[in-house]
């Protein structure tokens, strides 16, 4: 009898601790628990109010809310994927991985792009994607010349998707009912060619080779090219700059490849699937990649605007030795490898652009659909017009919605629905048109290649010609 | 507040449980009093107001019924009483199911129909109506005494493991309790692990099984949807093959029950946690032979609440005429289908299940008898399953639909690998079904729920249950927030 008080005493006890213990360790931090992989949208603590307490909306958010923080939870939900892993074969991903042939891995919109290209995943009728990819490629087009004139080249750089490469583990198309629609990557190919704008496209280059290589030019479990495949990459493209430039650079030295412990992000999709114990993979191979300095080599800065596929290069590539500064503005919007800045937001382009020698475009064949993320366009502006110009413009387009009637009233609609005073309206919509549909609203976009440059693009050009 | 959510299990679970184990035994009432309050008005802010005022009102009308001398004011004062009760279940659960028929039928005569503004239900309402209904009756027919202190009788209604879902605790099995109760070390350990089977019954079978029959079935409530959403529903009812709607239908009839029975559990764990003894729901009623059986043993408090309290006073089978017998028998479980929802599946759940119980008295039980176990397990498990798609889905029309599906004959090849989370779990539910048709099930059973363990078999269990707990949350978080099927009831 004793005994068994003393067990049940003991047990409880510890069932006293551990139920505090998600608690404690949500509030304190510690101990530290590896924390689950993917982007989650960051839920905020609900406000709490009168209102939102007796409709119940900060109950529901507060459940949302600790479903996201409370202590241990990684494990918690490792230890269910790895569950369902390991008996049904899926985990929640929430669809962001699709599992081909052969245990490999890739992202849906892979798939989808593949079979039936690209026009279903962006929501949008294949002439208005069309027209999207044909104004951005004349804009890149456009800034090409112009930066020309600065002496910075402009270059874009096609990365391959996996599908393309690896198109033999693809699981079976299951929806044969959708027509093939068009597709970027092609599709830019063509009008990069007849515009002569500079570009790199490493798909062909990647198929001639995967046949003759020993290593595997994307990993089984990721979806990025592999560090390897990257390293090879980022050779061609330093010789592209050095070649456009008339420049030497220090070299890149790719050592011999080996099958290495896995790097990330060469299992970046397994990792989503945040399970307890690491998948079997087909082995990956490595190289040691060093900067072997140069005679006369010049250290060139590039502004890299892109997708997570630049990545492997700037985290491999001892990219200090090479590059005198390589700023990286993910998507045109995070900037790493700058110390000044964090946001492009934050950056006065003009002049950063024509401080520059290079500026690389790259991206993926899905992410080609959002091709420059709105770079060019307002690297445009900022090296045409000035702040003030386009506030005369503003005003004047202001002026020109108050005397049209059916625009006016289409406004005030707006207006209504989103609960705005007409007059903020009326400057949201004029703001919008001349600083996103700069063909139709500002006259030096009128030309093939605009003439006109803002004081700082000016101040620039006066003082490489002195 | 629900028991699967994480408010409920991260932080008002320990942090109660801690304060509750800490507070001296003689205002441990007051503490259990408080966080009910608590749990309720976190849940439902716009009904705690009408709840307490209620139950005070209900308190003070049984103190004074049960002072009078008089029959007749004693009994004015006992209907007054249980008026409080069941109108405010009538005017919450039927006012706007009476009056959107009241308008219909003012509607096909030409009238001009009343104008309403829908009500919401409060949560729980059946439950803590019926427990105070048992409260005044108990104390009206003597059985108890009645409550000394406001605080004992309120926390009788609304204590907060059995307020929102049951089980349905008469006063008479838990007035002492109240009163004076004791909780070793080990009830609050088996409590906990009782706990934790709920929750797994919950989390890890009837959600999963959920997921696939809101899929093709649409939400469980019916009212929150919009006509587009409901003719979106009716049209996939009207395209299912009879693969699909059988594997619906079957998958509803688990999911409904470890969902209710995960939820007894949790109440009854949490309850023996606290030193209380609550009544069973559940007695495997999937094993039952017929469907008389089957009333018996699914939500047991429910049909002992109907048989002591509406049943009886019909008169029972003590009557006259067989036919009267009948009806009162018809009439009940016509009651009990109305009350699990204001609305004519409900209606007509309950008017089935009447008639088959009638026809077990009168035919089916000799059948069955013939058939020989196993088979009239199957046979009445079967009606079960039919009968489930009135409650299932919430319109007659669909339901109608749906049954002409199941038996369109049009089979679609069934593929495990379609969906073998769903298959496997329904395989599980079914195991643990029809578990205890065998000797050893039903040993099984006796040693997990009822059986005081040993100091090894705590340790056994404390650490499975652990571990359960800890996969539970993990599914929770992994897969998101399901309520209870029960709480709309």
């Amino acid at each position: 009898m004793m005994k068994k008080h003393r067990t049940t005493l003991v047990l409880f006890c510890l069932l006293a601790v551990l139920a505090f213990a998600p608690m404690l360790q949500e509030h304190l931090g510690f101990p530290r628990v590896k924390s689950l992989a993917g982007v989650t949208n960051e839920v905020p603590f609900p406000k709490l109010t009168s209102t939102t307490y007796r409709n119940g909306q900060f109950q529901r958010s507060l459940e949302k809310y600790l479903q996201h923080h409370y202590g241990y939870r990684p494990i918690t939900v490792r230890l269910y994927n790895q569950y369902l892993w390991d008996f049904y074969n899926k985990t929640f991903t929430k669809g962001s991985i699709t599992v081909g042939k052969e245990g490999w891995l890739y992202e849906p919109w892979f798939v989808e792009d593949y079979y039936h290209g690209g026009t279903y995943t962006q929501k949008k009728d294949s002439l208005s994607l069309i027209q999207d990819m044909k104004r951005e490629a004349f804009r890149i087009y456009q800034l090409q010349h112009i930066l020309e004139q600065y002496g910075v080249t402009l270059f874009v750089c096609q990365a391959p998707g996996k599908d393309m490469i690896y198109p033999e583990y693809l699981p079976d198309d299951t929806v044969t009912t959708r027509p093939k629609k068009v597709s970027a990557r092609t599709f830019y190919d063509e009008q990069f060619n007849l515009l002569g704008i500079n570009h790199i496209n490493t798909e062909q280059w990647f198929l001639q080779m995967k046949d003759t290589v020993d290593f595997l030019l994307f990993p089984q479990k990721g979806t990025h090219w592999s560090n390897i495949a990257a390293a090879y990459v980022a050779d061609s493209l330093f010789r592209y700059v050095e070649a456009k430039q008339g420049i030497r650079m220090n070299r890149l030295s790719i050592g011999e490849p080996t099958i290495g412990k896995f790097k990330k992000p060469d299992y970046d999709l397994e990792e989503l699937y945040n399970l307890c114990r690491p998948l079997k993979k087909l082995p990956q191979h490595y190289a040691k990649l060093n900067a072997i300095p140069v005679a006369d080599a010049v250290k060139p800065k590039m502004i890299t605007v892109g997708d997570s596929y630049f990545w492997n290069i700037c985290a491999f590539v001892p990219m200090d030795s090479l590059f005198e500064s390589h700023p990286y503005w993910y998507y045109n919007s995070t900037i790493y490898f700058d110390s000044c800045h964090k946001t492009t937001k934050e950056v006065d382009l003009a002049k950063e652009l024509l401080s520059a020698d290079a500026v690389m475009l790259i991206y993926c064949s899905t992410q080609l659909y959002n091709m420059s993320n709105d770079f060019c366009r307002q690297a445009l502006v900022a090296l045409c017009y000035d702040k003030e110009e386009l506030n005369e413009i503003q005003t004047e387009v202001e002026r020109k919605i108050r005397s049209n009637n059916k625009w006016l009233k289409n406004i005030e609609q707006r207006a209504d629905r989103y609960q705005m005073t007409l007059d903020s309206a009326i400057v949201h919509e004029a703001n919008f048109a001349v600083t996103h549909d700069i063909e139709s609203f500002l006259p030096a976009f009128k030309d093939s290649i605009p003439t006109k440059r803002s004081s700082e693009a000016h101040r620039h050009k006066t003082s490489i010609d002195n | 507040m629900v028991f699967s959510s994480n408010v409920f299990l991260l932080y008002f679970m320990p942090i109660f449980f801690l304060v509750y184990f800490l507070t001296p035994k003689k205002i441990r009432n007051y503490t259990l009093l408080l966080a009910s309050l608590l749990f309720y008005a976190y849940g439902a802010p716009e009904f705690i107001i009408q709840l307490i005022l209620s139950t005070i009102a209900n308190f003070f009308l049984v103190r004074w019924m049960c002072k009078v001398e008089k029959p007749r004011v004693k009994k004015l004062l006992c209907g007054i009483s249980i008026a409080i009760s069941i109108g405010l279940l009538f005017y919450f659960k039927y006012g706007n199911f009476t009056m959107q028929n009241v308008n219909t039928v003012l509607g096909w005569t030409g009238f001009q129909g009343f104008t309403w503004t829908k009500i919401l239900l409060p949560i729980g309402i059946s439950f803590f109506s019926f427990q105070s209904v048992t409260y005044t009756l108990d104390t009206y027919r003597k059985v108890n005494e009645p409550m000394d202190k406001l605080s004992d009788y309120m926390l009788y209604i609304v204590m907060f493991p059995q307020l929102i879902a049951g089980p349905i605790v008469r006063y008479c099995d838990i007035a002492d309790q109240i009163r004076n109760r004791e909780s070793s070390y080990a009830d609050r350990l088996q409590g906990f692990y009782r706990f934790v089977i709920g929750l797994c019954k919950k989390i890890l079978i009837a959600d999963v099984i959920g997921f696939q029959v809101d899929k093709v079935l649409g939400p469980s409530n019916y009212d929150v949807l919009t006509s587009t959403e409901l003719a979106d529903i009716a049209s996939k009812i009207g395209a299912l093959d009879s693969t699909t709607a059988w594997i619906t239908i079957f998958a509803f009839t688990f999911q409904i029950y470890f969902d209710f029975a995960g939820y007894s559990d949790m109440a009854i764990g949490l309850g023996r946690m606290m030193g209380f003894k609550f009544p069973e729901n559940f007695d495997n009623p999937y094993v039952s032979t017929t469907i008389s059986e089957f009333w018996r043993r699914w939500h047991q408090t429910f049909s002992v609440f109907i048989k002591n309290y509406l049943y009886f006073p019909l008169g029972g089978s003590r009557v006259k005429t067989e036919a009267r017998k009948y009806f009162n028998l018809w009439f009940c479980f016509l009651v009990s289908g109305l009350w699990h929802g204001a609305a004519w599946n409900f209606v007509v759940y309950g008017a089935l299940q009447g008639i088959f119980i009638c026809a077990d008295k009168l035919f089916l039980k000799k059948f069955n008898e013939r058939l020989g176990k196993i088979p009239s397990v199957f046979f009445t498990f079967l009606i079960i399953v039919l009968t489930r798609c009135f409650f299932r889905i919430e319109r007659i029309d669909l339901s109608w639909l749906f049954i002409k599906r199941l038996f369109a004959f049009d089979f679609a090849p069934f593929h495990f690998g379609d969906n073998p989370h769903l298959y496997v779990t329904m395989l599980v539910a079914a195991f643990f079904s029809f578990f205890t048709l065998s000797k050893f099930g039903l040993k099984v059973q006796e040693k997990v729920y009822f059986t005081d363990y040993n100091p090894r078999q705590h340790i056994v269990a404390f650490i499975v249950s652990v571990f359960a707990f800890v996969f539970c949350l993990g599914a929770l978080n992994a897969t998101g927030f399901s309520p209870f099927i029960y709480f709309r009831f």
